[in-house]
């Protein structure tokens, strides 16, 4: 016979038959899921993937507003200053003008002030990110 | 009566919503899962080892499958389309971390308690030959012996070329052979052993 002097044909009779016979075997035990199964759970699967798509843009724009919002009270507080402190001078000088006694106090808090700049900014924007913070922590992504 | 909830509402609605998202309407889908399904499943199951795995490759590869664009141009192009979606799953699973390890299927058990003689130690002796080949080796060999895919289809599905395919299929089943040889030397050496 060819396939026992044939070395491939020998190869293949050997391999095909059993394959085959695996084949056969499995498959009249497979268990497959009903077509209506897989197709509600893809679905209600692509469903959960457009809310997801759609609620991402939504996400990155809150992000983004936050973030505005932020830069925006800096600058705020960055322009702010200087006529703050001049009024915080002027409201000094005119106490001190009324009670005299008190000059030192007084210049004594507005060193302060000025001084605590970085302190109060970094406050204010503690103040301004800790909701946006727990809002992200406690949001589905 | 069953009260009507939220989340029924909103299985309805995704129900509604998903003969627009996916590619074929259900009744399309019922008919091509009928007359795939269970072939798929074989190759995935053969392909991981374990039909745990394989029912849930099943499920992802359906829905992706679904979920693809692509336009089809007949049939066959769509059943060749739907193996290459669960050859690229088995590639990403086999990637991970294996965190089924102690679930897999262990074919020698399942084969052993039931009694088929010859036939059996035959297809255990398969299964651990089979696990011993290289993944591609492993599709090529199905694919062409078990589900009877040409040489084209097989390039399509598994993504080669299809001038090299029948060098690439000479050498798995040069393996899977010799793998069989000496499992058989193996059986009946216990044979005589035994006797």
């Amino acid at each position: 016979m060819h396939a026992e002097c044939c070395e491939i044909c020998s190869e293949v009779m050997l391999i095909a038959p059993a394959l085959r016979a695996d084949y056969q075997a499995m498959r009249g035990d497979v268990q497959v899921p009903a077509a209506g199964q897989i197709w509600w759970r893809a679905a209600v699967r692509a469903r959960m993937d457009a809310v997801h798509a759609a609620s991402r843009p939504m996400t990155w724009a809150q992000g983004l507003a936050a973030a505005g919002a932020v830069g925006l009270l800096v600058a705020l507080i960055g322009i702010a200053w200087p006529s703050l402190t001049g009024s915080l001078v002027w409201i000094v000088a005119e106490a001190t003008r009324l009670e005299p006694v008190r000059t030192e106090v007084a210049a004594l808090l507005v060193d302060f002030l000025r001084r605590s700049l970085p302190l109060l900014t970094g406050v204010a924007l503690c103040a301004v990110l800790a909701p946006v913070a727990v809002y992200l922590a406690l949001s589905d992504e | 009566m069953h009260d009507i909830t939220v989340n029924d509402l909103e299985h309805v609605t995704a129900l509604a919503e998903a003969e627009h998202a996916f590619q074929m309407t259900e009744e399309g889908f019922r008919s091509f899962y009928n007359q795939t399904s269970r072939a798929v499943w074989m190759y995935l199951a053969r392909m991981t080892g374990d039909s745990r795995m394989a029912d849930d490759l099943l499920q992802e590869a359906y829905y992706r499958f679904l979920r693809s664009t692509t336009t089809f141009a007949s049939d066959d192009h769509r059943r060749h389309y739907l193996f290459r979606i669960a050859t690229n799953l088995v590639r990403d699973q086999r990637r991970r971390p294996q965190l089924h390890a102690a679930a897999s299927e262990d074919p020698q058990h399942e084969h052993r308690t039931s009694d088929h003689g010859n036939r059996v130690v035959a297809h255990i002796d398969l299964a651990r030959a089979m696990e011993q080949l290289k993944p591609r080796d492993r599709s090529l060999l199905w694919l062409a012996y078990a589900q009877g895919f040409s040489h084209e289809e097989i390039a399509q599905t598994l993504g080669v070329k299809a001038a090299s395919l029948k060098a690439l299929l000479f050498r798995a089943r040069r393996r899977l052979a010799s793998l069989l040889r000496g499992a058989a030397r193996g059986t009946s050496d216990v044979t005589r052993g035994r006797s």
